[in-house]
């Protein structure tokens, strides 16, 4: 029996293609929707995000489903073996292959957003400058030796029992415990020796995610050797941890903290001013608005950044997204957007929108071609 | 807290000071059509005073006497409004904790309740620490009722710079008492010899100590009168309920207005601002004394020196409110709706033959509906200077009048009753919800920064709610048809009326998926990503996938025509979903559009849905089958 590869990959290609495929894959979607929007209430956004939409496989209660990549990836699949092998490539079918062409651009586009998307916010004080953005989400457990940072480890790449060597020294980092979602506790009485304050009364537990992502708490406990007996033994650290351990060794002093991750813009913004207008009598904000210099490099312009109004630079969005009025001199919260899918939905939406009006119009032509 | 403990510690005493009189005849209507600006607009004080009746009393008229003459009273004759039974506490425990008298009605006046609202100050500040979720019903009323309390002071107290104070004058102040400007003992009068009387008290506090049994008569006299002022001044501090004074001579806030005592108190008060004061005093006089000629002309008077530092007063606007909340052209809409209803279903159950004229009734009573709330929309749209869809109320009147101009439309060209009356159906339920949706007692409302923007309100919103409204027809047409398929009769233009319902169902898809592609659009410009799946964003993709899935299952024979209908039906709950029930999970950056209290209707709605369509789908297979055998 001989094998023919391309009589076996247009079989493959053609089952692809079917349309019970996406019958039943519209369901699965729409269950996910609904599953992944209540869980918002309980879990949050961003961990409904990852656990529901951006996940290949999850679970409702204690069945496995598939997650939002598998669904996505099956009907982008679907729809692009359908649009390519049996698209009735006639005028009368026109809007359909439109509307279809710019769904295939739409996910294609939300693929790349998802791949390449960076969120974070940039606070600056009025009359003050800045460019290093926080990350949003991203956390990094980070060794310094006065101030500087001489370890960096993402919070994805931690694991339980992970040993890390801190470059040019003896000292050495063992994660015991570690949460991307955690909840301070009491330490048990059996459970103290070894440790070091304030560990040998508190301790971390793995929490569910709160529904503020800002409540959210990631730590790590951990044993360092390598300074001296006194100081050896375990710890712990955590997000917004106002007195993160911090050890000496010589004339170096090593501090362990939970920061987030930050980026440099390769520009700066100088905050002019910032302005909040309340609607008259009321404490409604009808608009707030930043003026700033954009400083790249030998060059400085003005630019307004205000609510639906974002700065483009560079292939950065920055948009107005906070603010902290409380002092005497205000602050400026701007989110900063780093994506390279950006202008997908837009050419997809003129796709998808030229071919559903087309749509409308051949099939009113048809039915009035058919009525006389 | 302490603040409200102190103002309504003082009420009582400060509203019996004032010389009360009573009116007879009297009219205050014309109050009503003097501006004031109230959460963030400019309206007529006809409309403030029927939301804040509201807010307290539950309707927009106490007493049979509209809403602006109970104003009147609370603001001019405060003595007389204390007891003014316009406290409704429908919960017994309440009633129980404030120890209220039980009776018949259960209304209390503001001198009944103010001792229970002082007992209760505790429970309300333990109250106000809970999450709101914890709270318990009757915890709920509480606040709410300690907030109306609040707003009742606030009333109570905005003119008491210019209402006559039953205070006694100190002989040996006397002779320092203006004499040019009448004999009433008004606030702003005797303010004049305020730090004479403070002076006299200070001497005599150091000659004397503070033990007022010390005291002569003259000297408590001065003392007493001293205190007093200091009271009433203590009391108005913050009352800025009422601004009705326009700040157009300070060019740093000229969009601002004040209220007489924030006038005063921040030192405002000058040539700019006496004639307004002036005339304020005025009307209180001619109020007091049922002075009509002399109240109305004070209000003219008030009208013109507001016309004269505040060019953009529009009084044709001002009238068009006042006007439009007499007769609410929505409510006459709705109204009709009922009408085009009850003729159409008399039509379609056979009546058509006998009463020919049924067929004139609907079609007539639905183009007025659809004219009237049409033109309420186009009202909204002049006040607010705005495209017409800015909050959920606003998404459900809209909704409204679109489904009765779809069915209006697709019912001129069918002539068959059937559009006529599940359009009529459609705002008939979109009316009641309107008119129970919890929101401000305004329903014209500013809005927020992120939907400060004419062009996607004009754009998005507009096209998204229009879709849910195509979105409720389709889903009636679909239920209505799902009923003809349990009729054993032969089903007259059953296959048209399939074909309309594709067509329908198409431009339902167009609409929803331009509006969400559009959303996505805003979301970008907004916030740097088209797509965050966030609640409403979800709800909307949700509609989308489902008419889609339907569309394309359609078009794959996948279904049988009763489950097809029965799925198309089931887009009203899709809709419900999408449109309040993402606003009831209270996250996303969506937080504008939340809503509580919905949640049991939403609910009973749901499972009236499934429970009604499903019975359907049963009967019409049963029938499909039936005569399948027959066949």
């Amino acid at each position: 029996m001989s094998f023919a590869p391309a009589l076996f990959l247009k079989k493959i290609a053609v089952r692809l293609a079917r349309t019970d495929i996406l019958f039943w894959t519209l369901p699965l979607l729409m269950i996910l929707l609904i599953v992944g929007t209540v869980a918002q209430k309980y879990i949050g956004l961003y961990a409904s995000l990852n656990l529901y939409f951006a996940s290949f496989i999850t679970f409702i209660g204690p069945i496995p489903f598939p997650g939002g990549l598998t669904l996505m990836s099956v009907l982008f699949i679907n729809m692009l073996m359908k649009f390519l092998l049996f698209s009735e490539w006639s005028w009368h079918r026109a809007g359909t292959i439109l509307i279809h062409l710019g769904v295939l651009v739409l996910i294609v586009g939300g693929g790349i957003t998802a791949a390449t998307q960076k969120e974070g916010f940039l606070i600056i004080k009025q009359g003050e400058s800045a460019s290093v953005i926080e990350d949003y989400h991203q956390r990094i457990f980070r060794i310094s030796k006065n101030g500087e940072p001489v370890l960096s480890v993402p919070h994805e790449d931690i694991s339980e029992g992970q040993m890390f060597q801190i470059p040019q020294s003896n000292i050495s980092v063992t994660i015991d415990q570690y949460c991307l979602h955690c909840r301070v506790g009491m330490r048990a009485e059996d459970k103290k020796t070894a440790w070091h304050a304030p560990g040998t009364s508190m301790a971390l537990f793995d929490a569910r995610p709160l529904p503020e992502h800002e409540q959210n708490m990631t730590g790590v406990e951990f044993s360092v050797a390598g300074f001296d007996l006194k100081q050896d033994g375990k710890y712990l650290t955590f997000d917004k941890f106002p007195k993160p351990p911090e050890l000496k060794l010589g004339k170096g002093i090593y501090k362990f903290e939970i920061v987030r991750e930050t980026r440099t813009l390769p520009f700066q913004l100088h905050l002019i001013a910032f302005t909040q207008k309340l609607h008259a009598g009321t404490m409604m904000a009808k608009a707030y608005q930043s003026d700033v210099n954009v400083i790249d490099n030998s060059h400085t312009w003005t630019a307004r950044i205000e609510m639906n109004e974002p700065l483009r630079y560079k292939g950065y969005t920055i948009y107005q997204s906070s603010f902290d009025v409380s002092g005497d001199t205000p602050y400026t919260i701007l989110n900063v957007v780093q994506n390279k899918g950006q202008f997908f939905p837009y050419i997809a939406a003129l796709i998808m929108i030229a071919g559903l009006i087309l749509h409308m119009i051949l099939r009113a032509r048809r039915a009035r071609n058919e009525w006389a | 807290m302490i603040m409200i403990r102190f103002i309504l510690s003082i009420i009582t005493f400060f509203a019996l000071s004032i010389s009360a009189a009573h009116a007879s005849e009297f009219s205050a209507a014309l109050i009503g059509s003097l501006p004031i600006l109230h959460e963030g607009r400019v309206k007529p004080i006809d409309t403030f005073a029927r939301a804040t009746l509201k807010e307290i009393y539950g309707r927009d008229s106490f007493d049979n006497k509209k809403a602006v003459e109970w104003l009147a009273t609370t603001l001019f004759d405060p003595h007389a409004a204390i007891s003014n039974a316009v406290f409704r506490i429908e919960n017994l425990e309440l009633r129980h904790n404030l120890n209220l008298p039980e009776r018949k009605r259960a209304l209390y006046s503001f001198a009944e309740l103010s001792p229970g609202l002082n007992a209760t100050l505790k429970d309300v500040q333990a109250a106000l620490k809970k999450d709101s979720k914890d709270l318990t019903s009757t915890e709920r009323e509480l606040i709410t009722l300690h907030k109306n309390g609040v707003l009742y002071t606030q009333l109570l107290r905005t003119f008491s710079l210019v209402l006559p104070l039953n205070v006694s004058i100190p002989t040996e102040l006397k002779p320092f008492t203006p004499q040019n400007t009448g004999n009433e003992n008004t606030f702003l009068n005797l303010k004049k010899i305020e730090q004479i009387a403070l002076t006299k008290t200070k001497e005599i506090i150091a000659r004397k100590g503070d033990d007022l049994s010390h005291y002569s008569p003259a000297e408590l006299s001065i003392v007493s009168f001293s205190y007093q002022l200091q009271l009433l001044q203590n009391a108005a501090e913050r009352n800025e309920i009422m601004r009705i004074i326009p700040s157009d001579w300070n060019k740093q806030d000229g969009q601002e207005w004040y209220s007489p005592w924030a006038i005063f108190q921040s030192g405002m008060a000058g040539p700019d601002t006496a004639p307004f004061i002036n005339d304020l005093k005025q009307m209180a006089t001619a109020y007091l004394e049922s002075d009509q000629q002399n109240f109305d002309r004070a209000i003219d008077d008030y009208t013109t020196h507001l016309l004269n530092v505040n060019g953009k007063i529009s009084l044709p606007k001002l009238k068009m409110e006042m006007m439009i909340n007499q007769f609410n052209p929505y409510n006459i809409g709705f109204f009709l709706a009922i009408v085009t209803f009850i003729a159409s279903s008399l039509s379609l159950a056979g009546y058509a033959a006998r009463a020919p004229w049924l067929h004139s009734i609907s079609s007539t009573a639905l183009l007025g509906g659809t004219l009237l709330q049409g033109l309420y929309i186009l009202y909204r749209i002049v006040i607010l200077e705005r495209p017409p869809v800015g909050t959920l109320y606003e998404s459900i009147i809209f909704v409204s009048f679109a489904a009765l101009l779809l069915a209006w439309i697709c019912e001129r060209r069918n002539r068959d009753f059937i559009f006529a009356f599940l359009g009529s159906l459609a705002a008939i339920a979109l009316g009641l919800l309107s008119f129970n949706i919890p929101s401000s007692q305004d329903s014209m409302i500013v809005l927020s920064a992120v939907l400060n923007t004419q062009f996607w309100l004009a754009t998005h919103v507009l096209c998204i709610t229009l879709g849910y409204a195509w979105c409720i027809l389709v889903a009636m047409l679909a239920h209505f048809m799902l009923w003809e398929l349990t009729k054993q009769n032969a089903l007259l233009n059953f296959q048209d009326r399939l074909k309309s319902l594709h067509t329908l169902t198409l431009i339902a898809l167009l609409l929803t998926a331009i509006g969400t592609i559009l959303g996505g659009i805003w979301a970008d410009q907004s916030w740097g990503r088209f797509w965050g799946w966030d609640p409403k964003e979800n709800g909307a993709l949700l509609i989308v996938l489902w008419l889609a899935w339907i569309m394309h299952a359609q078009l794959g024979k996948e279904f049988s025509r009763a489950t097809l209908l029965a799925l198309l039906s089931f887009t009203n709950i899709i809709v419900a979903m999408a449109w309040i029930g993402v606003n009831l999970l209270g996250v996303g950056l969506h937080s504008y559009g939340f809503t509580e209290g919905l949640l049991a209707g939403l609910g009973a709605f749901t499972i009236l849905e499934i429970g009604l369509v499903g019975w359907l789908w049963h009967n019409a297979n049963k029938q499909t089958k039936a005569a399948d055998r027959e066949a």
